[in-house]
């Protein structure tokens, strides 16, 4: 009967007077920080943390945990030297530099946090990233198991994360004695990217060097082949200094793909040749302007807020000129000739390249990270191996590789083709294909080797944050408190 | 990309690593917030909302899966936050007649001027009447899912629901204004 419901009906009809719903982020925040409190209680009186022991943690010990790789480390030395392709120079005191300090011993301190007493809470702010270009409920709780994992290998027994709202996660340390350290490991895992160098790298004037080699650009060759004793992918090798560079890319067409490595711009701010802008920077860092050279005033950062915030004492915005490189283009620095002297980004001896961000293998596409001795020269060195999915993409970037070493090679010139592995935003290796050898690529299955130039102390760190995986969230951290203290925004670097 | 995972496993899982908790948060949180907005009013349903998730984790652990979805146990949950508030109800059910008052709910029947009948006989209903009906009316859950939420037999859901829908028949049944044309159709319980 169709009047049979109308009383209900008339209720359903009543329902949504005057109801407007309270906005979706504030609500999901005031049940988060309700949960959390919850979690929080429910952890006090069983003195119970979530790095300690559960089975449900496994996950993440497996990952951060120890682990023997019968043969592995053989396969892949062996590999080495058959296919002489990955050999990689890995600078890995650059890789710490580029974190924005140095070691942690020397790390920044909070004048609120006295060291070594009482708690800590750290406090990050979760963005998205290429990957993930949502904050969701399980992107968030993959990046709390890689942070435990953090934690876990920075010899925190008791820290505590939760998720303290719609995009934030709360760390608690037990002693504030680890925030220096863990401030400069948590949050930030090593992002190990391979590019098909020759097809994203572009020439100084805006070229991409592939579709540039079969009519004899030089640039283009420079930038494949090196100059003179200069490997590809090296400094003076069709590098540019970084101003240079970053304009170069600031003026590319946005290209987004899930293929890139960072979704958002990047800013950065230049002083002009002479100016006093430059002047101010040079005698804060204890160095002296180079003439006729754009300097570094800030950056890169995510936006132009965190721009002006990092400019130096006494130099203002309006004094900069702020470059805008858009999302799908990347500016790396050359390879860096010894691990022992980094050259810093800002530094007038940096030299850069500019790459489309067409990513093809990342780290989430690596298995098994480990710190090992290269039996050849006795160094010490990092294995690992492809997931399946990094096996076949590894196949496929290194075929379309060697099919173009193939199509450019002309008579009497052989033209090798390369890729690119940068760490962060550093090249560490630009290693070749012999397209004769391996026409149709390298498998993945042997995994690879990256060897020379390391200590064990910075291989195994390494190792260590290759191990954790990659944080499928980009993190910020936001603040920096004792755990019902008022929140403190984080030190600058 | 939402979990896979069915709630029941969630909230199990959840008893050992609470981070996963939220997975199940994420899923109910809008229904869950609209039936309290509903009963509640808007002031109160973020608070009453965060207390309903805060009570279901502790005690996720005595969740039992019987529809696959833990919106019913959630909404029992609200019921029993809602009841502790009992006093907020009733202002927001005196706010409701008075808007039901001025203005007419649906043009189209008419039916605004009955709205404060309506209103008025919802806030006379018995408690359990009450909240076993608008489980049904607001949150739209099936008669199955209600007995699950209120922990009682389907069959007192069915005669709590048939009284409740015969006592609000009556109210609107005898119209303030005559001129309005009724058509009263509770011909059966």
């Amino acid at each position: 009967m169709p009047d049979r419901d109308e009383p209900l009906d008339l209720l359903r009809e009543l329902r949504d007077v005057g109801i407007t719903p309270p906005p979706a982020a504030e609500l999901r925040a005031r049940v988060a920080s309700a949960i959390t409190e919850e979690i929080e209680r429910e952890n006090q009186p069983q003195r119970r943390d979530f790095n300690g022991g559960s089975p449900h943690r496994s996950r993440a010990q497996r990952v951060g945990g120890p682990r023997r790789r019968p043969g592995f480390g053989r396969l892949a030395r062996g590999l080495v030297p058959a296919v002489g392709v990955l050999v990689v120079v890995l600078v890995v005191v650059l890789f710490v530099g580029l974190r924005g300090s140095g070691p942690s011993t020397t790390a920044p301190g909070h004048g609120p946090v006295a060291p070594g007493r009482g708690s800590v809470k750290l406090v990050y702010m979760a963005e998205p990233t290429a990957l993930v270009p949502h904050v969701t409920t399980r992107a968030l709780e993959r990046t709390v198991q890689v942070m435990q994992a953090q934690v876990r290998a920075l010899g925190i027994r008791s820290g505590r994360l939760s998720l303290s709202g719609a995009n934030e996660i709360t760390v608690v340390l037990p002693d504030a004695r680890n925030t220096a350290q863990a401030e400069l490991e948590l949050g930030s895992t090593a992002q190990l990217l391979f590019y098909d160098w020759e097809a994203n790298a572009l020439t100084p004037d805006g070229k991409a060097a592939a579709t540039h080699l079969q009519t004899q650009d030089p640039d283009a060759i420079e930038i494949s082949q090196g100059s003179g004793p200069l490997p590809a992918g090296a400094p003076g090798a069709g590098s540019m200094a970084l101003y240079q560079a970053v304009r170069l890319a600031a003026r590319q067409p946005r290209w987004s793909s899930s293929a890139n490595s960072r979704i958002t711009p990047q800013y950065w701010m230049f002083g002009a040749p002479g100016s006093a802008a430059c002047a101010t920077a040079a005698r804060e860092e204890a160095t002296v302007p180079v003439a006729g050279e754009h300097c570094l005033l800030a950056g890169p950062e995510d936006s132009v807020e965190e721009l002006d915030s990092g400019l130096p004492a006494g130099v203002r915005s309006s004094q900069g000129q702020v470059l805008s490189v858009p999302r799908g283009w990347v500016v790396l620095e050359a390879i860096a000739s010894s691990f022992a002297h980094p050259v810093p980004v800002a530094s007038p001896n940096a030299q850069f390249f500019v790459l489309k961000d067409d990513v093809a293998l990342r780290t989430a596409d690596i298995t098994n990270p480990q710190q090992g001795t290269d039996p050849n020269t006795g160094t010490p060195d990092i294995t690992f191996g492809f997931s399946s999915k990094g096996k076949s993409e590894f196949q496929n970037l290194t075929a379309t590789i060697a099919r173009r070493g193939a199509l450019v090679s002309g008579l009497g010139q052989t033209l090798n083709q390369h890729f690119a592995i940068a760490l962060d935003n550093q090249l560490i290796s630009v290693p070749y294909i012999d397209y004769k050898a391996y026409p149709d690529g390298i498998t993945g299955d042997d995994g690879a080797d990256l060897t020379s130039g390391f200590t064990v102390a910075s291989a195994h760190s390494l190792a260590a944050d290759l191990q954790v995986g990659a944080l499928p969230l980009s993190l910020k951290l936001v603040c920096v408190s004792a755990p019902a203290g008022p929140c403190h925004s984080p030190a600058r670097p | 990309m939402e979990s896979l995972l069915s709630d029941a496993r969630i909230l199990r899982d959840s008893v050992s690593d609470p981070t996963i908790f939220s997975s199940v948060y994420e899923r109910h949180l809008v229904s869950v917030a609209s039936y309290v907005a509903r009963r509640t009013g808007p002031e109160l349903s973020e608070d009453l909302t965060a207390e309903v998730f805060a009570r279901a984790f502790r005690k996720r652990s005595v969740f039992r899966d019987q529809h696959g979805s833990a919106l019913p146990w959630l909404l029992g949950i609200a019921n029993n936050v809602i009841a502790d508030q009992r006093r907020a109800e009733r202002r927001r059910l005196e706010t409701l007649r008075r808007l039901a008052t001025v203005r007419p709910v649906s043009s189209e029947t008419s039916v605004g001027v009955l709205g404060p009948e309506l209103v008025g006989e919802l806030l006379r209903l018995p408690d359990a009447d009450r909240d076993t009906l608008l489980l049904v009316v607001w949150g739209e859950l099936s008669y199955a899912e209600a007995a699950t939420a209120l922990s009682v037999p389907i069959g007192t859901i069915r005669s709590r629901v048939a009284r409740a829908r015969r006592r609000l028949a009556a109210a609107i049944g005898q119209p303030a204004d005559p001129e309005v044309p009724i058509v009263n159709g509770e011909s059966h319980a």
